[in-house]
């Protein structure tokens, strides 16, 4: 190659781009992709809290409830969009060190938070 | 494309395009439907949000513009900058702006968290009645 190579580690965050070797591009856009599904989700979890929550002051019939889903929904934006980071941090950084991919608990924390939100959704349905 | 490259083979040295642009371009498209996604949702919220306060509404339907704005000048530049270091054999870019649209949405989470609080401290008061 004869053009210089650009530092690695001028690139950001250094705990992953200072680790191991550059991945094959494709596995590197592929994270990416899922990092932004991720921030996608989350966004829909926050405009559905907003929403929520506006429709609960609109409707006085709404109580604490729908609140409370609102709350959830929010928090899980959150969530998602943290726990998008984080995973996109640690998958490439187990690309560029040749490990397998990690498991991660957001899954699980965002089906536990969906089934509580459904379950809200459920008493206000039966209240309404 | 000229075989595939290995895990932490990266872009093969003998000059060929491994990629002629798919991936930067799925990516792209990637980006894009996130930034109209946050289009949308801001519009969204600042429609719910003016029948509580028109003044928000607006602050929310400009912030949601701006950021559309300049998150498709970022895909762009993106697009731009990996499609050069693909050509190149240059590593990709690095994860800023994964950083940025990560606070973005936490800030926004916030906001939204006081904005039902706000909202659930002015319903309660008059359902204390009931």
């Amino acid at each position: 190659m004869s053009a210089p190579q650009p530092d690695p580690d001028r690139r950001w965050p250094h705990s992953v781009y200072g680790l191991g070797s550059e991945p094959d591009p494709r596995f590197s856009f592929a994270n990416e992709r899922t990092f932004l599904a991720w921030i996608r989700t989350g966004l829909g979890f926050l405009v559905s809290g907003v929403g929520i929550a506006t429709l609960a002051d609109l409707n006085p019939e709404l109580g604490v409830e729908a609140h409370l889903a609102a709350v959830l929904l929010i928090a899980c934006g959150v969530v998602s969009a943290v726990g998008a980071m984080s995973r996109w941090m640690r998958n490439e950084r187990a690309m560029r060190l040749n490990q397998p991919l990690s498991t991660s608990p957001i899954l699980a924390l965002m089906a536990g938070g969906l089934v509580l939100i459904a379950l809200l959704g459920l008493v206000l349905v039966a209240v309404g | 494309m000229s075989g595939s490259p290995g895990m932490n083979g990266g872009p093969e040295q003998n000059g060929d395009i491994w990629d002629p642009g798919m991936h930067n371009e799925r990516t792209r498209l990637a980006w894009q439907r996130t930034t109209l996604s946050g289009l949308a949702c801001g519009l969204v919220v600042a429609r719910l949000v003016s029948s509580a306060s028109l003044a928000l509404a607006i602050v929310v339907g400009l912030a949601s513009i701006a950021t559309t704005a300049l998150l498709g000048w970022l895909t762009m530049r993106r697009y731009a900058v990996n499609q050069k270091n693909l050509h190149a054999a240059h590593p990709l870019t690095d994860a800023r702006a994964h950083l940025g649209v990560t606070v973005l949405l936490v800030v926004t989470g916030v906001g939204a968290l006081v904005y039902v609080f706000a909202q659930f401290d002015g319903a309660t008061v008059p359902r204390t009645d009931r």
